[in-house]
């Protein structure tokens, strides 16, 4: 009898646990099924649209085929998301990167697959000018098929309400601060941020900082050649502290999350709203009454950078080196930047690199800002796309402190140089 | 006494009614467009459309977050309730060397934090290559479920007469068949207790959910509305639109099976 | 009883067992060996014994995550266990109240993305509706950043937790003063004593082991509290509302301090371990007045 028990004892935890081994094993022997998978961020209802089409296409083309789409949190995917994904049970074929050192990251890493042959040999080589891949070639191979560049941050104004109160664009930041205290006066709020994730104030600030100490000064504090409270950097700092002291930013800027910053925009919660270029597609979603227009950060006197410097990045597609349908998701590729869904991109207000996108006609907005980043006398790398995380982390950190007042700048960089130091 | 009666019933109706009023609201206001609930977020809805639940559903993709839900709760909850019965019935009425130890292993579960173990937990599910399919959260949901499943068990059982099972093995039954026969009819209050306090805690659970499932397809309900209130955080009438699905079903079960909900976890705290 | 075989017992208990094992125990284990380390998760882990731990007890935010986490504990044993109990009160002295219990447990089933979702827009300064709220009365004035103000923001977590959970406590009340023997209340009740006396001098002492469970669980499930501060505010603003768990998720998860998290994990589960402990022994300690 006891025998008896025994069996059946090991017969049911065995099923049990084989239960439980076979649906695990059974999700990652899906690799060879007939499915590219490609991860990325939040992309918008917009651009979600024209990835359908996309896939619907290369669906077409190559039957029995199909793609998965994964979008998560923007925060998520940029610190765990994207992590998890790759060293996950069904790592994507392709994700979306920034150009700079995440990707270089993702080489060092083995996970970026090095595409300049694939590119070669497919019409992605026709489909694209040449001096595209500038950004995304490392070492001279090229690991990224970019989509866009983005200004990250330019300063966005309701033209309705600066003409009628006859401002006109400020071509220095003396002249936008005074009228910024025009509008305080009159009792409304001049900028619009939304910073709970600290990136919004985060780009902005940034590229004020190497305006006023300059690009190479700036790079070498974010490469950690010199401390995050060099004195230039705590000097520049003091624009903030103004700021928060005249209050000319919204009081919940460091509590709004960057699409709830949109929305005050929106809704003539404040005059001037600083994001970037991707706010094209947002604003004729979400208001297509609103008139808006942009203008670069202006110029600081006195200050030691490129004063027409533009803040940018490059944005796109790493394959990863690990996939084993690396030919297939090329082929994706190939229908994704294809002219027919290039169109469909210049529709959505987007501005693909392609040879077609230039071509068309794109949204007038969109065709300024892309005119602005390919006539750029300098290019300023954003803190968290162009450094490391933990870098632009801290610096981002003491800016949210000095905007809300909760730190001086002296204090608040000091402890940023404190917390970096300590790894 | 009864003079008071109206009093507090008024009382308690206000009250209440405060307490509903997020609720509620935010149910109206997934019949209103963006403007009006910004502008006038107090006016009524206009026309009471169903079109935007629908919208939600279908391009939310709040189905699957449904089937994930119930698929990982289902599971979790029958393997805990299997195993759980299996080790209290062992402890309570079997006499063996490491008993009391072993028991005092499933205790400290009750007590302990998921701080204890989490961070680890995730790399070690990252060396076996665990995290991110469709029945990851399983394994965590039923290792968390387990120590008050048993204690709840053991207790129920406990208190039965041993006679009961003196008979039963009298009658030439094995351990298995008195393990299947006798007791785990009894338990059936106990199963009902248990698999509430299961269901629920996997339900609602967040932090392992987030950290352990990125794939879309395979998100639970809390992170999937997670994704879906960042995907949409300024189209208020959608999000709360998607909300209202995703709460009306939970009130309505709720309601339906108030008593054993109720009595389930109270009859857990108070033992 | 005896088995009828030697292995039977452990084989019943084996399931259970490595359940528990691989999901529970060799992590907790695993969580204590890496707060030995300094380890980024991906590369080679650097055994540095116990610095982290001496760098935990000095880092401010940590330190100030447990000061929050216990004004979370102590507020919300008002708002949810205090509250909880005089509802039951109410809602036991006569017939014909459940309907208010049914509903105001409602907030305890869903799930913390739903209630965070709705109270941030509550909360919201620039168009929520306390916003809409105040300037309707014509208060526009008291409208302040609640989840933005470092005054505000871990007492509006308090608020919301404890609108979430005064019913799941009322429940458990509830339930613990039906099993009140009715005849010591009508006892009293003859001898002329007042429905507020009987409750407060009679019912709850008789209860004694229901509001210690409770308060039990109010504490050790406040201290491991993430969900809502993670959604609502995420530590902020300016870590004014960061506790223990989310300090160690950013930690780990976001700075890739796996050894750091791990040894804040340790430093954690033994306060609440400890709590349980000194729990258990005052409670054996005590004698029990009247049990039921």
């Amino acid at each position: 009898m006891g025998k008896n028990i025994l069996k059946k004892f090991a017969l049911c935890v065995a099923l049990l646990f084989c239960a439980i081994t076979l649906a695990a094993c059974g999700s990652s022997s899906d690799n060879a099924d007939k499915v590219i998978r490609i991860a990325a961020g939040n992309v918008g209802e917009g651009a979600q649209k024209v990835w359908n089409a996309a896939i619907a296409k290369f669906s077409a083309e190559n039957p029995g085929w199909t793609v998965e789409f994964n979008t998560q949190d923007d925060d998520i995917y940029e610190t765990v998301g994207l992590q998890n994904l790759l060293s996950g049970g069904n790592p994507p074929d392709a994700y979306f990167e920034w150009a700079g050192s995440r990707t270089a990251m993702h080489v060092a890493n083995g996970e970026a697959a090095d595409i300049t042959k694939s590119i070669a040999e497919s019409s992605l080589k026709d489909l694209f000018p040449t001096t595209a891949f500038n950004t995304t070639t490392i070492d001279g191979k090229v690991y990224m098929l970019p989509t866009g560049s983005d200004v990250t941050n330019v300063i966005w104004y309701d033209t309705d309400l600066f003409a009628k109160n006859g401002f006109t664009v400020p071509k220095s930041w003396d002249e936008l601060m005074s009228i910024c205290a025009k509008l305080k006066s009159a009792k409304q709020t001049c900028f619009s941020i939304g910073n709970k994730d600290y990136w919004v104030a985060g780009n902005l600030f940034g590229h004020i900082y190497s305006r006023i100490i300059g690009e190479d000064l700036y790079h070498q504090i974010m490469s950690r050649e010199k401390p995050m409270n060099s004195p230039e950097l705590v000097k520049a700092f003091q624009v903030v502290a103004d700021l928060n002291k005249n209050g000319y930013i919204n009081a919940s800027a460091n509590t709004i999350a960057d699409q709830e910053g949109y929305t005050l925009f929106f809704k003539n919660g404040a005059a001037m709203l600083p994001i970037g270029s991707w706010l094209v597609g947002i604003a004729a979603e979400q208001a297509p009454k609103k008139n808006i227009d942009w203008f670069n950060l202006p110029a600081f006197t006195g200050g030691a950078g490129d004063q027409n410097s533009v803040l940018g990045v490059t944005t796109g597609y790493v394959v990863n080196a690990k996939s084993k349908k690396i030919d297939m998701t090329i082929k994706f590729f190939e229908s994704f930047f294809s002219d027919e869904i290039t169109t469909q991109w210049v529709a959505e207000g987007s501005a693909p690199l392609t040879k077609s996108a230039s071509a068309g006609t794109p949204n007038p907005a969109t065709a300024k800002l892309q005119e602005l980043l390919t006539n750029a006398s300098k290019l300023v790398a954003p803190p968290d796309t162009g450094y490391q995380l933990k870098v632009a982390d801290a610096l981002n950190v003491a800016t949210s402190e000095v905007m809300g007042g909760a730190k001086t700048p002296q204090d608040a960089l000091d402890a940023a140089e404190a917390k970096l130091a300590k790894k | 006494m009864k003079r008071y009666n109206w009093l507090i019933h008024v009382g308690l109706a206000i009250y209440s009614i405060f307490f509903a009023a997020p609720l509620i609201w935010m149910a109206l206001s997934a019949f209103k467009g963006n403007d009006e609930i910004f502008d006038k977020p107090f006016s009524s809805p206009h026309n009471y459309n169903l079109k935007v639940f629908i919208d939600a559903w279908n391009i939310g993709g709040l189905s699957k977050y449904f089937l994930n839900s119930a698929l990982i709760t289902g599971i979790s909850t029958a393997l805990v309730l299997i195993s759980a019965s299996l080790a209290a019935f062992a402890f309570s009425r079997f006499a063996f060397k490491g008993n009391k130890q072993l028991l005092m292993v499933f205790m400290i579960g009750l007590l302990l934090p998921i701080q204890a173990y989490f961070i680890s937990q995730n790399k070690i599910f990252e060396y076996l290559n665990l995290k991110d399919h469709r029945l990851t959260l399983v394994i965590p949901y039923v290792g968390l479920g387990i120590p008050l499943a048993t204690w709840l068990f053991k207790a129920y059982l406990d208190s039965l007469p041993k006679e009961l099972f003196e008979a039963a093995r009298v009658d030439g039954g094995s351990d298995f068949t008195m393990y299947r026969y006798v007791a785990a009819p009894l338990l059936k209050p106990g199963i009902a207790t248990v698999a509430v306090f299961n269901a629920l805690g996997t339900w609602n659970e967040f932090l392992l959910a987030m950290i352990y499932i990125q794939n879309e397809s395979y998100k639970t309900i809390p992170v999937g509305l997670l994704t879906f209130s960042t995907r949409y955080s300024t189209d208020y009438q959608m999000l709360f639109a998607a909300l209202t699905v995703i709460t009306i079903p939970m009130i309505i079960i709720y309601i339906a099976f108030n008593r054993q909900i109720v009595a389930g976890l109270t009859e857990g705290s108070l033992k | 009883m005896k088995p009828s075989s030697r292995w039977t017992p452990y084989l019943f208990i084996a399931p259970a067992l490595c359940f528990f094992a691989f999901a529970v125990l060799v992590p907790m284990i695993g969580t204590i060996i890496a707060s030995l380390f300094q380890w980024d998760g991906f590369h080679e882990p650097i055994f540095v014994g116990l610095r982290n731990y001496g760098r935990a007890f000095q880092d401010t935010i940590f330190l100030q995550s447990f000061l929050h986490v216990g004004v979370y504990v102590i507020v919300t044993i008002f708002l949810e266990v205090a509250i909880g109990l005089i509802l039951a009160g109410i809602v036991t002295s006569r017939k014909g109240f459940s309907g208010y219990r049914i509903a105001l447990f409602i907030p305890v089933l869903l799930p913390t993305v739903v209630i965070s979702v709705l109270w941030r827009f509550v909360f919201n300064a620039d168009f929520g509706l306390i916003k809409g709220i105040l300037d309707a009365i014509g208060k526009p004035e008291w409208n302040h950043v609640w989840l933005g103000d470092t005054r505000f923001a871990l007492l509006a977590i308090c608020f919301v937790s404890g609108w979430i959970y005064a019913g799941f406590y009322l429940a458990i009340f509830y339930a613990g003063l039906q099993r009140v023997p009715k005849e010591i209340t009508e006892a009293a009740e003859i001898d002329g004593a007042k429905s507020w006396n009987i409750f407060w001098k009679i019912k709850v002492p008789m209860i004694r082991r229901v509001w210690e469970v409770s308060l039990l669980i109010c504490i050790t499930g406040g201290v491991q509290g993430f969900d809502l501060f993670y959604i609502m505010t995420n530590g902020g603003p300016y870590y004014a509302t960061e506790v223990p768990t989310t300090y160690m998720v950013r930690s780990v998860f976001r700075d890739g301090e796996v050894g750091f998290g791990s040894s804040m994990a340790v430093i954690v589960t033994s306060a609440v371990l400890l709590v349980g402990f000194i729990y258990s022994k005052v409670r054996t300690n005590r004698s029990e007045v009247i049990e039921y």
